[in-house]
């Protein structure tokens, strides 16, 4: 004989949440606390180097005569890793005076006659520096070149470096 | 205008704040803040200090296909869960396997932008050799990644 259960009021289950929220906001503070924002990033656009001449693959067709460019050459030395001499030196002119500040590497870029008809776009620099100069001085002669409105730009290590 | 219980009389009313929303949304906080940090670990090494350059242009929308390599101050090339690549031949080798893994498969050393992130403190000798090796490995484009310093 089945017994009629006596129904038992219904109840609430309540989940604490306080301390979970205190938990989170613990979290929280310590993510807000340990981040750092990094810094605004930017790229320099560079062309690749040539490689060795054992591995250069046969030269293209010449290019036409409206698409090659002046090449002007910006050889910089260094002394402990800091830039200690730069000279600038364009595809037919004879080599510049000594140039011994980054101001007047860039009053000298601008100074640069561009093609008949073509603007700083018809030119190439390439930088030719010492293997032990400091990444950061390089960086400032490509930033350089770039503010002066030089968009192509090669890197080259420098032969021999001057003595002294 | 009666409050709470429904019974009526002098019963005390409760008023507890309904937590669940702002326990949702603290959630969602912590879990941005934790993605973020994972993403700055994963790819832009934090122990490479670039040096600045105010004409580097930050990427765009439209450049989806690149690939970072970080050169510490050494002249390393720091590459994730591996020891450092010294020599040009390993570079040239982790370039040539990075593009074969790559989405674009063939495509990739013609479409991927190679980006070196080398601390300030490097010697050109060093970011030299890696950019030789990026070439060497077959990839056609290149830039060097720079702070872009606040205006003030």
């Amino acid at each position: 004989m089945a017994r009629k259960r006596k129904e038992e009021p219904p109840f609430d289950i309540t989940l604490p949440i306080t301390p979970m929220l205190d938990m989170s906001f613990q979290l929280l503070s310590f993510f807000i606390i340990t981040f750092k924002p990094m810094p605004i990033e930017g790229q320099l656009a560079i062309n690749l180097p040539k490689l060795d001449s054992t591995n250069t693959p046969p030269q293209d067709q010449p290019l036409p005569p409206e698409e090659k460019k002046d090449e002007y050459r910006i050889t910089v030395y260094s002394q402990a890793g800091e830039v200690s001499l730069m000279t600038l030196v364009g595809p037919t002119e004879a080599p510049k005076n000594e140039i011994r500040s980054f101001q007047q590497l860039y009053d000298e870029l601008k100074k640069i006659t561009k093609p008949a008809g073509r603007g700083a776009d018809a030119i190439s620099i390439t930088i030719e520096a010492a293997p032990d100069l400091v990444y950061s001085r390089l960086i400032e002669i490509m930033d350089l070149c770039k503010k002066a409105g030089y968009e192509s730009v090669n890197l080259m290590p420098l032969g021999k470096e001057r003595a002294g | 205008m009666s409050h709470g219980g429904g019974s009526g009389g002098h019963g005390q009313q409760s008023a507890e704040p309904n937590l669940t929303p702002l326990l949702d949304l603290v959630l969602q906080l912590v879990m941005f803040f934790m993605l973020v940090a994972n993403f700055i670990a994963d790819e832009l090494s934090d122990k490479v200090k670039l040096p600045a350059a105010s004409q580097a242009k930050p990427l765009t929308a439209r450049d989806t296909n690149f690939m970072y390599l970080n050169v510490n101050k050494r002249g390393e090339v720091l590459v994730l869960h591996k020891e450092p690549l010294l020599s040009p031949e390993e570079i040239r080798f982790h370039m040539v396997q990075a593009a074969a893994n790559h989405v674009l498969k063939e495509k990739a050393k013609d479409e991927v932008t190679v980006i070196i992130r080398a601390d300030k403190d490097a010697k050109f000798r060093d970011i030299f050799k890696t950019m030789t090796a990026i070439k060497a490995a077959g990839f056609k484009k290149l830039q060097l990644r720079a702070e872009i310093p606040q205006k003030e």
